[in-house]
């Protein structure tokens, strides 16, 4: 798939507008465009502090020497590179074409907003053979990463996603994005949420829904065939039916937020039939997830 | 149970077909979702009650198949055959002779055969059905009926006249109904001789009911009393019409008192006689045997002591057209010689013209002219009074040539022209002032009723009228101005009246009666007709007519409509299910 097809055209320009926001205070080790904590060796300047001993001679400010007759270090801020991971869950759940299409522009889209901020940038889809893991920094990779996404297949992974996730987490992110449908039962998903702060300070999971998936509308006897895990189950599907399904889904919807909340990782469900422009601009915006 | 199309039998295939759809239909459309993470869960609640849910998911197939099967069902039309009476109609000949009071099983015969005719009723099955009663006039209780609430009705009203069985007469009426229909006759009574049923129809068959059991009775046969010089002579005869010999006592009593008891002993199917002489005198007496038999009805007997003036006795030389008068109204009469009129010892109204007679004469008579007198010329129209003799003859059309001379002191009631022409005594003496060859009355329809009513009014001192059969309707000129009488029972309740002198009907029950009027009474005895006595077992026998087919007994009874019913509410119902399960589109 062309990457024209995949993000509407000058999607980049569109993005520059925005960047990732977080309070995370994990940085790369990298010098980058973002603010840190730390001192370092930026332009802007910090402050003063008296000289120790053991620090650096040269960081020593003569003309406050000059007039004070002290020893004076000028301190400068650090600024830090910001190094973000997107994880795409590829497992075939993810397979519907709407919902496949819109999880890849959301990577992209994600991914631009790092990279053009001169952030670092790791991507890597959960997929059964072990391809090289996209890590790069820089605005000069935003076509590379974009063709990367682009040529990912159609997801094949039929082992369950919170299992095997974990391996493709880098460590010491600063922000992790996940995006997946979170179509499993919750007990994974709390084994999986309870080690994912070990890798991340800021972890996001963008929770890609259909409407199908929502409000089925199935009616009649329906042979149901799970894509995954490919079980099958009969339904005769009539509103009160749907009507279980619903309450359902509801119950799994909150089940979800409430772990979300116990390990401090963000979640937000996005509609794959809303389009990618809405739920950047609008959805994300909102969520203050960019700025 | 039966079928009337059973061709249609072929489309039984639309059901089968339909099953077999079901079974070879591809159960279920498969349908990829991301996860059937949810769907488990519903299924997991649903499958609490598997049978229920299984009943619920197929209800539609069910309800469907059931309204193809009733489909099926009802184009084979089926029916359910009933048992109904034979023929093309029905008629019900009830005997309510005094005989069906006989009891039989705790209960009269009369009510056994009526319960009976409920039952067949029901089996009618829409056939008209006449019934007749009999009696001395065969009535039509219902005719040519179909309404079974009406014939039931009309049943229960149905009770004993007490008349006389009649059947003969029953039967001959019952035939114009036959009509070359096939008719099945249901004669219930208490016993029917073949031979006395028309069996010449060929379309009829002949149901009879009868007493079929033995009965017990005692019967007072015959019961008489004459007035003698030494008291009342009383005559009785007692029959056993049983097997076994009955000892039972028999009870004469006056209205004050009982006035003889004496025990008897009555072989089997044997009558004896009793006679009691020297009795006191009374107005009445009455028999009474105490035993409990089937039927009590002729159990007591009562008579009158005073004898109903009932015989005319004409001068023979009046004119014989007086006599022929008399006879035409059915009244007894006898012609006596003119010499033997005043040495006449039966009791009985005679009629002469010997008007010297007048004074020895034991009761008041009728004179037609006069022997002693010249009869002279007169001209004119004759002018009645209100007297009870005219009541029914009307005089003005008669001609009147010449008239005898009044009498005096004897009260003028009628008139030609200025001369008298009928007078009253006060004794009660009718005279006619003329002869009847001097007029044309014999012309006139007024003659004979003008000499039944003069026969009414001399005989008018009676206080007793007579013996009746039951419901006997009788033409009396009770003699009343008014006109109304009233009947009670001796023991004064209340029967029922006869007003602006209607024929007298006598009380259906047997018994005793008074006739009240306001200024009068008169006795009169309503008693079983001789043949009414009788109890004699029958039988219940049937003889078919030809023609009628007994494969006919049944009929076809349709439950389509009933079918098409429960269709309809599956219908419903599957409309129902598919509306709630929600329309494809």
């Amino acid at each position: 798939m062309s990457t024209e097809h995949l993000v509407p055209k000058d999607w980049a320009g569109k993005l520059s507008r925005l960047s990732i926001a977080t309070k995370s205070k994990l940085r790369g080790q990298h010098k980058g465009s973002h603010r840190s904590q730390r001192f370092g060796s930026s332009l802007d300047f910090s402050d003063f502090r008296e000289y120790h001993l053991g620090d650096d001679v040269r960081q020593i400010d003569w003309n406050v020497y000059a007039r004070t007759d002290k020893y004076f270090i000028k301190r400068f801020l650090d600024e830090q590179e910001m190094r973000v991971h997107i994880l795409l869950d590829s497992t075939k759940s993810m397979g519907d074409t709407v919902k496949w299409t819109f999880a890849k522009q959301l990577a992209v889209s994600l991914g631009l907003l790092v990279l053009q901020r001169d952030d670092r940038l790791s991507f890597s889809a959960v997929i059964d053979d072990n391809k090289p893991v996209f890590r790069r920094k820089g605005a000069t990779y935003r076509k590379a990463f974009t063709q990367t996404v682009s040529a990912l297949e159609q997801p094949t992974m039929t082992t369950p996603f919170s299992e095997s996730a974990v391996s493709f987490i880098p460590k010491d992110s600063t922000v992790l994005f996940v995006i997946t449908d979170a179509l499993e039962n919750l007990e994974s998903w709390g084994k999986l949420l309870q080690k994912l702060p070990k890798f991340a300070g800021d972890i996001r999971i963008l929770q890609v829904v259909t409407r199908e998936e929502l409000v089925p509308n199935y009616s009649g006897d329906i042979q149901l065939e799970d894509v995954e895990t490919s079980q099958q189950l009969n339904v005769s599907m009539s509103s009160r039916v749907i009507e279980a399904y619903e309450q359902e889904r509801v119950l799994h919807q909150h089940g979800l937020e409430l772990l979300c909340r116990k390990f401090g990782v963000k979640l937000l469900q996005v509609n794959a039939e809303d389009g990618i422009s809405h739920v950047l601009f609008h959805q994300l915006l909102r969520a203050n997830w960019v700025q | 149970m039966g079928f009337n199309q059973l061709l249609f039998l072929w489309t039984a295939i639309f059901p089968i077909a339909v099953l077999l759809y079901y079974f070879f239909r591809k159960k279920y459309t498969k349908q990829p979702v991301s996860s059937t993470l949810f769907w488990k869960e519903v299924m997991k609640e649903t499958k609490a009650s598997p049978y229920l849910q299984h009943l619920q998911r197929n209800a539609l197939f069910y309800l469907q198949m059931l309204a193809m099967l009733l489909l099926v069902l009802a184009l084979l039309q089926p029916f359910w055959k009933t048992k109904a009476l034979a023929g093309e109609q029905i008629v019900f000949i009830v005997d309510t002779s005094a005989t069906m009071a006989v009891a039989s099983d705790n209960t009269t015969l009369f009510e056994k055969h009526k319960k009976e005719m409920m039952t067949l009723v029901d089996q009618l099955s829409g056939k008209p059905l006449t019934i007749i009663t009999t009696g001395n006039q065969p009535s039509v209780i219902v005719r040519q009926e179909t309404n079974l609430g009406l014939i039931k009705e009309e049943l229960a009203k149905l009770e004993i006249s007490y008349e006389e069985e009649n059947m003969s007469k029953s039967l001959d009426f019952a035939q114009s109904f036959f009509q070359n229909k096939e008719t099945s006759v249901y004669i219930f009574t208490d016993q029917l001789d073949r031979q006395s049923l028309p069996l010449q129809f060929d379309t009829v068959s002949w149901n009879v009911k009868g007493l079929t059991t033995d009965a017990l009775n005692l019967s007072i046969k015959r019961f008489g009393a004459t007035t003698t010089a030494s008291g009342i002579s009383a005559l009785i005869q007692v029959e056993n019409q049983s097997n076994k010999e009955q000892q039972t006592e028999v009870i004469l009593s006056n209205e004050e008192k009982e006035l003889v008891k004496k025990q008897i002993t009555v072989p089997p199917n044997e009558t004896i006689t009793l006679s009691f002489d020297e009795l006191k005198e009374s107005t009445y007496l009455k028999a009474f045997i105490p035993i409990q038999d089937q039927y009590t009805l002729d159990n007591s007997m009562t008579v009158f002591m005073q004898n109903q003036l009932s015989k005319v006795f004409v001068d023979n030389s009046l004119h014989s057209l007086v006599r022929t008068a008399f006879q035409s109204m059915d009244i007894e009469v006898s012609s006596i010689q003119a010499e033997q009129v005043n040495l006449l010892k039966e009791e009985g109204i005679i009629v002469t013209n010997q008007l010297v007679l007048d004074d020895q004469l034991e009761r008041p008579s009728l004179f037609i002219g006069r022997n002693d007198q010249q009869a002279k010329e007169v001209n004119g129209e004759i002018q009645t009074t209100d007297h009870a003799l005219f009541s029914f003859a009307n005089l003005s059309d008669v001609y009147v040539r010449a008239v005898y001379p009044p009498i005096e002191g004897y009260t003028t009631i009628a008139t030609v022209g200025e001369d008298p022409f009928v007078q009253v005594s006060e004794r009660g003496n009718i005279i006619v002032l003329a002869d009847i060859q001097m007029t044309d009355w014999p012309l006139h329809p007024s003659f004979p009723l003008f000499m039944w009513s003069a026969k009414e009014q001399l005989s008018a001192g009676n206080t007793y009228l007579g013996t009746f059969s039951p419901n006997e309707r009788k033409p009396l000129s009770l003699g009343s101005t008014t006109n109304e009488w009233e009947v009670y029972t001796k023991d004064d309740s209340y029967e029922y009246s006869i007003e602006n002198g209607g024929a007298f009907i006598a009380p259906k029950e047997p018994g005793l009666y008074v006739l009240r009027s306001k200024e009068e009474e008169k006795n009169f005895a309503v008693a079983l007709a001789q043949k009414e006595k009788e109890i004699v077992k029958g039988d219940s026998y049937e003889i078919g007519g030809q023609q009628v087919d007994a494969q006919e007994n049944y009929t076809q009874y349709s439950f389509v409509p009933y079918l098409l019913v429960v269709l309809l509410l599956l219908f419903v119902m599957e409309w129902e299910v598919q509306r709630r399960r929600g329309f494809t589109n």
